[in-house]
């Protein structure tokens, strides 16, 4: 019995001891989430658990926050520059929400995969998937990040409907204090010794192919997030993000840049000799897209090229299927290098919600658009001045000046006869905008019939359901007619909100506030209120003032 | 071998600790019934303003965001109007003369009477919306019994009167912020930092300026402290004012009459000063407070301070006192109100049966309670984030002083 008082008690104590008291060992304590906290002595940084033990030591120079994979980076021994941001020196490592080591701290530099694409004039432009179409060949560039195509619009148009073989380069991480490690690309993150990794904008033209000083210089090592390591350190000359268990590797070796594939799990490279190719892809469905001055084709994980070779490949955005071009006709295949449609198209689409646009000789022997399916079978005969794409299920279509609206099962919505059909915002979308004739009032039609239901008296509307389901925002020009107020209206045509706002997201934001609050309706004074409210210029006054009527809500 | 401690020392621990135990046990059953809130409760209705001080110029900018960032406390119904802040140049003093100056020739107290009855400025047009919804009345029987014309309706506005609109206040806050521990560098490009925060928050991509700011502002704001001078206004509501309004100015529907006479006698309302407190301006403590968001020490301090001057005027002004409805009966009873509203041990609160008789609420004291100050609930801005003992209770636990048969919804008020 009394062991067992003198344990419970002793227990107690050290309970209520650890219970108090232990923020005062620290200057500083940070905002706990999930379950701990940053905390400073003595300029030093580590982290805290709730009960105020050291997950983190207390020693380091700097610390991050976690990031979502639950990790966060430290640096011991760096300093703030005067004009550089982020922490400059030291060492940098990675711990986990445990408190385990995930990096050692003894590396120079951290990194990621850069989740935007790089700008024109870096020089490994040439070894980004450029959409297939640009090889060394100017008269078809295309342009990553807008999908343009020089001088031939109808590329554009295709380029843009399509998808392309995405890479990312490492990036140097700036170690902001308390910024997190972005690890959204790969899910996993970079280190390396080398201080003198050249940011790619630094780097101009061809001249850099041939700089000998660059080589070995980029030397990174790829960590997941439990540690493991993914690429080896100081292995490679670059690389790029990790796809299907492979990460894409360069060698430059005056001035060529050749590419193989590391094996993640063998940790071996996977083809005998490094690749000359004009392109790196990633490892999609256990194929790389090899791109040389015959052409692109696929090569499967053995080496072995698959399929024909091809003027270039675009992948689909939404399925596995691939736009091919060739002899300036366009065709798709499958995964497998099998052709659905053959290349006898002077334009198509990749497939959008299970249809592909076309272009061919309609009855009137004039070039026009029609739809297949993605087994090549003519679903709409060639017979529209052109076509747009499809989204919630419906795509608008043009002959001649007059436009219509078709579903994704090849039948016309509208007919072509209207000046304006404005497009669905939502799948099963039963009433749309229409403008019957140019400048004409718009008018909100019933799906699939020439029914009107109500007139509006708008000058530009967002669809229903586009922004908000069932409702729409509208457009009215003042009675002067050189400026636009926006409000939103209801499926049967009621105003929610009246046309007061400046701009479609003033009424955006209006509605999402008052529906918050649980109204249904709201009126044109309650706009006036809200303007008023926002008003940055009724907080402008002095005590000494004398505020005019205009600025009170009430 | 001889025992340290006496055999009758051992029982007396044991006795303690099984009686510890017991209660632990009896608390986690408390809390774990009848956690259940009732809201529906009468409130006072406040409107807050803010003397910003220009002279102050690297924080006035960021004084005021955050001043507007502060939520009206649940305790009150927000009668906030569309002006909030009101600045003062130089170093003019501020006082209570100047400020009542400033109420009446504003007339904000006909703006707060029209905002009782949602009043369209453009037509006149008003409506008992929000006298139905604050006063907590059956919609349709208000409706009704006020187009009858009844004796039943006249008695529901008298009460909406006296215990919704008479009960309406102006809250004028004066913020300095004073510089304790003379460790603020003019940074000049204050605004900057705080333009860049505002688009941070909006999820503008920033430059590499920012995280620097940001330490730079974390370093600036540490010993921030503020000195608030509150001062605070009773709306003015009584039956020849009813009887005017209801008579000359009210309408369900637009009249250009009604809305000229409202302008006609709008200077017959009044908001009365009823006291004014400043706070101790103590410097707050920064923990919880992350180095990448340092202006939630400026909030921090400014929400505090804020709530002391509000506890210190209900102190002065028993109108003012909230009434907070009882949550949870067992062995004590429980309130969600804590350190915010100024709960601390040896205070005393009646507690209060609200009932709605023939259309008029009336109060009527059934008991008196304490609080445990064990129990006491740290509900005030980031107590939890700092890990403030109380600050994860949710609720205080009152211990019961006279009384009975208490009921979750009845409530109380600080005596």
């Amino acid at each position: 019995m009394r062991k067992h008082v003198s344990i419970f008690l002793a227990l107690f104590v050290n309970l209520c001891s650890m219970a108090q008291g232990w923020q005062n060992n620290y200057d500083e304590i940070g905002m706990f989430e999930n379950g701990v906290s940053y905390v400073s002595k003595g300029g030093r940084y580590g982290y805290v658990d709730q009960k105020g033990k050291e997950i983190i030591p207390c020693i380091f120079t700097a610390v991050g926050s976690f990031n979502s994979q639950g990790l966060v980076w430290v640096n011991n021994g760096g300093s703030f520059g005067d004009e550089s941001s982020g922490i400059v020196g030291g060492l940098f490592g990675v711990y986990n929400r445990e408190g385990k080591v995930v990096l050692p701290v003894k590396y120079r530099q951290l990194g990621y995969f850069n989740s935007s694409r790089s700008t024109d004039g870096n020089p490994y432009a040439k070894f980004r998937s450029l959409a297939g179409f640009d090889y060394g060949n100017s008269r078809y560039s295309a342009d990553v990040e807008n999908r343009t195509l020089m001088k031939n619009k109808g590329l554009e148009w295709v380029a843009k409907s399509c998808g392309c073989f995405d890479v990312h380069e490492p990036v140097p991480f700036v170690a902001e204090p308390f910024c997190i490690l972005d690890m959204q690309v790969g899910n996993c993150f970079l280190f390396t010794n080398s201080t003198n990794n050249p940011h790619p904008s630094m780097l101009k033209g061809e001249k850099i192919y041939t700089d000998e000083t660059m080589r070995g210089e980029n030397k990174w090592g790829i960590a997941d997030a439990n540690g493991n390591i993914v690429l080896p350190l100081d292995k490679f000359d670059f690389c790029y993000n990790p796809s299907e268990g492979y990460v894409p590797v360069v060698k430059i070796e005056k001035g060529i840049y050749t590419i193989n594939y590391f094996n993640i799990e063998t940790h071996k490279l996977q083809f005998p000799n490094y690749l000359r190719t004009l392109s790196v892809a990633p490892v999609c469905g256990g194929k790389v897209m090899i791109v040389d001055e015959s052409g692109c084709q696929f090569m499967d994980m053995e080496g072995n090229r698959i399929g024909e070779l091809y003027d270039a490949i675009l992948p689909s955005k939404d399925a596995d299927i691939y736009t091919v071009y060739k002899n300036s006709l366009f065709g798709i295949i499958d995964k497998h290098g099998k052709e659905l449609v053959p290349i006898s198209f002077r334009l198509i689409s990749t497939a959008q919600e299970g249809l592909i646009s076309f272009v061919s000789d309609g009855a009137n022997g004039k070039p026009s658009y029609g739809y297949m399916d993605m087994s090549g079978n003519q679903i709409v005969e060639p017979m529209f001045s052109s076509v747009y794409h499809f989204e919630n299920g419906t795509a608008m279509v043009r002959q001649g000046d007059k436009y219509g609206c078709i579903d994704n099962k090849g039948k016309m919505v509208f007919p072509c006869r209207y000046a304006a059909v404005f497009p669905a915002g939502k799948i099963g979308q039963e009433i749309y905008f229409i403008q019957e004739e140019k400048n004409s009032p718009i008018y909100a039609y019933k799906a699939y019939t020439d029914k009107r239901l109500y007139q509006l008296s708008f000058s530009s509307v967002r669809n229903y359901g586009r922004d908000y389901d069932d409702v729409a925002f509208v457009a009215q020009k003042s009675q002067s007619g050189d400026k636009e107020f926006f409000g939103c209206v209801s499926s049967d045509g009621e105003m929610i909100i009246p046309c007061l706002c400046n701009s479609y997201e003033e009424a955006m934001l209006l509605y999402f506030n008052r529906m918050r609050d649980g109204y249904t309706k709201w009126t044109m004074s309650d706009t006036n209120r809200y303007k008023k409210k926002v008003d940055p210029w009724c907080n402008y006054f002095k005590l000494h003032d004398t505020i005019q009527e205009q600025y009170w809500d009430y | 071998m001889k025992t340290i401690f006496p055999h009758n020392f051992y029982c007396c621990i044991s006795t303690i600790l099984h009686s510890m135990v017991f209660v632990l046990l009896l608390l986690v059953s408390v809390k774990a019934n009848g956690d259940t809130m009732d809201d529906k409760y009468r409130r006072n209705s406040v409107y807050s303003m803010l003397i910003s001080h220009i002279e102050q110029e690297d924080f006035c900018t960021l004084i005021q965001g955050q001043f507007m960032n502060i939520p009206v406390s649940d305790k009150f119904n927000d009668h906030n109007l569309a002006v909030r802040v009101i600045s003062v140049e130089g170093k003019k003093e501020v006082t209570e003369q100047t400020v009542t100056d400033f109420v009446n020739r504003n007339n904000i107290a006909s703006h707060m009477v029209a905002k009782w009855f949602n009043r369209d400025q453009n037509t006149g047009q008003c409506d008992m919306t929000l006298i139905k919804n604050r006063g907590l009345y059956n919609a349709s029987e208000f409706d009704r019994e006020i187009a009858a014309h009844s004796m039943r309706g006249n008695a529901l506005l008298e009460d909406a009167g006296e215990d919704l609109i008479g009960n309406t206040y102006l809250i004028v806050n004066d913020i300095r912020y004073i510089d304790k521990n003379k460790v603020a560098k003019k940074i000049g490009s204050i605004f900057t930092i705080v333009t860049m925060v505002a688009a941070a928050a909006a999820g503008a991509k920033l430059g590499d300026d920012y995280a620097k700011n940001m330490m730079s502002l974390f370093d600036a704001l540490k010993g921030f402290s503020v000195r608030i001078n509150s001062y605070l206004y009773q709306l003015e509501w009584n039956d020849n004012l009813a009887n005017t309004f209801y008579s000359q100015c009210y309408s369900d529907v637009p009249s250009e009459s009604k809305k000229d006479a409202f302008l006609k006698y709008s200077k017959d309302y009044k908001l009365k000063f009823l006291g004014s407190v400043t706070s101790k301006g103590s410097t707050t403590s920064y923990a919880g407070i992350k180095k990448r968001q340092p202006w939630l020490m400026v909030r921090k301090a400014m929400e505090r301070a804020i709530d002391e001057n509000v506890v210190d005027l209900q102190k002065m002004i028993p109108a003012f006192r909230a009434k907070i409805p009882i949550s949870a009966i067992g062995t004590f009873v429980k309130a969600p109100i804590g350190k915010k509203e100024g709960v601390e041990a040896g205070k005393k609160y009646e507690v209060l049966e609200a009932r709605l008789n023939n259309g008029k609420m009336t109060y009527k004291r059934v008991g008196v309670v304490k609080p445990n100050p064990m129990m006491i609930w740290d509900n005030r801005f980031m107590a939890s984030e700092e890990n403030s003992p109380g600050s994860s209770l949710g609720a205080t636990s009152f211990i019961i002083v006279s009384g009975s048969n208490f009921m979750p919804g009845m409530l109380l008020r600080e005596m």
